[in-house]
């Protein structure tokens, strides 16, 4: 099978769990890496844009306990993933925005069995229409909790948390569900802590669902229902974390 | 004009025009304060701008460059509900009282045929349905409050002068605004359906009910009302969004009717959907609900978010109430908190101030819906932290 990452920011981008998911699959299939936003602004743009919510995780939401271990899902001297990578000898390409025509065209000359979207916007249809089948993980609950801050949105509205391994379809988080498997969210834990343990699951979903895609494909649930939710305001969310940090669920 | 304000001018239209520009890279948190520094500071703002005019009313608005405005009949009338429900959480007699002279001017000022006039006093002399509408609703809070029947009566002339001015289908056609048909005129539809039930007259409820069955049908299927504009050419702002979205819910909450709340829930889903994506909601929209400005009316966040917190406590959906905190947090980004400023805890017309909307004014209705705002979320948010901790069971504890 030949599978194609698809992230960004180059320049930025040091996740353990990708770097180990593209290791594991290199093994056994063929695999690529398309990083979008490449450029310094789209990097600088971004951060300023989560400079707030940065801020009010640090200042408001993290527990004083857990501050010493913020970042505990990027290990100390954790290397870039796209240097990673390369160093595997694994293709990777770099372009303006994954939904530019250039992206397009690369991918239909690359002609990918199964993508991996590992991304922080929508992708339009002619992405889409790259793969027979694109994969993204949801950190939360589908198919009720689709669309932003979808691990906050479940801990408030549920007594569960999820991972959920998706199809992408063009509306938001709406394809069918193929995988999922449960979070253990324990008493004290904070959104950076559910944050690893949601990318460990993901790296384990995707794993599980390469060893037997056409069987993972067709036992799949439906996810038509649901809403979908936005950018959770900072009292909410330190609501959510009061009641983490109360029981665990 | 002197000097001081030409400086306030220059530094206001110089500060909001690089936030505006750099609105979405803005530090939030860091620059909002508590709820109630944010609400201490919008009272203090009010109370002055009823002090500037004696307790007669309270002044339209503070205006850059020509200082506090003369008192607006219209806004003063719903301003009185503001200041009953400051009564209530502050417990000082002093917001009752101006909210009484208010009500007394207003009584003194109505006209012979039950209206009240349109623009602040002295602009212009003829009743127009809004205004007279909103000051119904003052008078009906406090007629509701003390039972004094000087409200009621001059409630009923008021009622008496909507009534005339509807149409066969419902339609408030006489004595407009501008000579335009008006949706938001559905908050005059609530105040009618208020009096309705305060004085036990079935017309004005029916009456107020036929306007609010008129302004369901403007409303389209993507949730945008039509004719919701004040000028010829404009298109809804948030402000007439906002009026609208309560006089219908207000509406469903006094008669009950679901059908209401479902054509309310079709708008603020619309609303939730575009500040969730764009982060921002401008003042003006098309009815595809498409941005045709890029300042905000801050005015209309305060209203939406009211609206929402409203929503959410009768459908018990975050997403309203989500949404509505943002809004809340974006008015508090904007507010002047230096106490050395003659505009300390107004709100702008417009961010940037020389947006569009009431331009280089903070206008007292902006700093109104903000209270209004500001007292139902505090409200809320108690209420629902204590439903979560309710929720956890002891035994997890």
């Amino acid at each position: 099978m030949k599978i194609a990452l698809l992230t960004n920011y180059p320049l930025a981008d040091n996740r353990p769990w990708k770097q180990e998911l593209m290791q594991e699959l290199a093994k056994h299939h063929e695999v690529f890496a398309v990083f979008g936003k490449k450029g310094i602004w789209d990097h600088l743009d971004t951060y300023l844009r989560r400079r707030n919510e940065i801020d009010v995780h640090r200042r408001h939401i993290l527990s004083p306990l857990r501050a010493a271990s913020h970042n505990a899902h990027v290990p100390p001297g954790s290397v870039n993933t796209l240097r990673f990578l390369r160093r595997l000898g694994i293709p990777c390409y770099a372009v303006s925005h994954l939904n530019d025509a250039a992206s397009v065209n690369l991918l239909k000359r690359l002609k990918p069995d199964y993508g991996i979207a590992a991304v922080d916007h929508m992708l339009l249809p002619a992405v889409i229409d790259c793969f027979p089948t694109l994969l993204n993980a949801h950190y939360g609950n589908l198919p009720h909790v689709k669309g932003w801050n979808a691990t906050e949105w479940s801990i408030l509205l549920h007594d569960h948390l999820n991972v959920c391994l998706h199809e992408i379809v063009e509306r938001m988080d709406a394809g069918r569900i193929y995988l999922k498997e449960n979070i253990a969210v324990n008493k004290g834990d904070d959104f950076e802590i559910l944050r690893a343990k949601c990318h460990d699951a993901a790296k384990s979903l995707y794993l599980r669902f390469f060893e037997r895609p056409e069987e993972c494909k067709n036992l799949y649930e439906s996810n038509e229902d649901g809403k979908n939710y936005y950018l959770m305001n900072w009292e909410l969310k330190a609501l959510a974390q009061k009641k983490v940090e109360r029981t665990g669920l | 004009m002197n000097l001081g304000s030409l400086l306030d001018f220059t530094y206001l239209s110089f500060t909001d025009a690089c936030k505006h520009s750099l609105y979405p890279y803005l530090p939030k948190r860091r620059s909002i304060q508590s709820d109630s520094v944010h609400l201490e500071a919008a009272v203090s703002w009010l109370m002055k701008s009823i002090d500037k005019v004696d307790g007669n009313g309270s002044s339209k608005a503070y205006r850059i460059l020509n200082g506090w405005m003369r008192p607006y009949p219209e806004t003063s009338g719903y301003i009185i509900e503001t200041l009953l429900n400051l009564q209530d959480r502050y417990g000082d007699g002093k917001f009752f009282q101006a909210a009484s002279k208010i009500g007394d001017w207003e009584i003194s000022i109505q006209l012979e045929d039950g209206g009240f006039v349109g623009r602040e006093i002295g602009v212009l002399n003829r009743p127009v349905i809004f205004n007279t509408g909103m000051v119904l609703l003052g008078l009906n809070a406090l007629f509701d409050r003390t039972r004094e029947k000087r409200y009621l009566d001059s409630g009923i002339r008021a009622g008496q002068f909507l009534v005339q001015c509807l149409d066969e289908n419902g339609c408030f056609v006489r004595n407009l605004h501008d000579d335009l048909i008006h949706t938001y005129n559905v908050r005059a539809a609530w105040a009618l359906i208020q009096l309705g039930l305060l004085s036990g007259s079935r017309d004005f409820i029916e009456a107020g009910r036929k306007n609010v069955e008129w302004s369901l049908g403007q409303q389209l299927d993507n949730g945008y009302f039509l004719h919701n504009h004040f000028r010829k050419g404009q298109k809804a702002l948030t402000h007439s969004i906002g009026y609208v979205m309560r006089g219908i819910l207000e509406a469903y909450l006094l008669l009950g009717e679901k059908r209401y709340l479902d054509c309310l829930k079709k708008t603020a889903d619309k609303l939730v959907a575009i500040y969730g994506i764009r982060r921002r909601i401008v003042s003006e929209l098309d009815e595809n609900w498409k941005e045709a400005s890029s300042h905000l009316c801050l005015t209309g966040y305060a209203q939406i978010a009211l609206n929402l917190l409203k929503l959410f406590k009768i459908t018990k959906e975050e997403r309203y109430l989500n949404t509505a905190l943002h809004l809340i947090d974006d008015v508090k980004l904007q507010q002047p908190l230096n106490r050395r400023s003659e505009y300390f805890g107004g709100i702008k017309g417009s961010f940037p101030i020389y947006g569009r909307y009431a331009p280089l004014q903070f206008p007292n209705w902006a700093a109104k819906f903000f209270i209004d705002a500001l007292l139902l979320k505090i409200e809320v948010m108690r209420d629902y932290e204590n439903s979560l901790i309710d929720k956890l069971s002891p035994g997890r504890q």
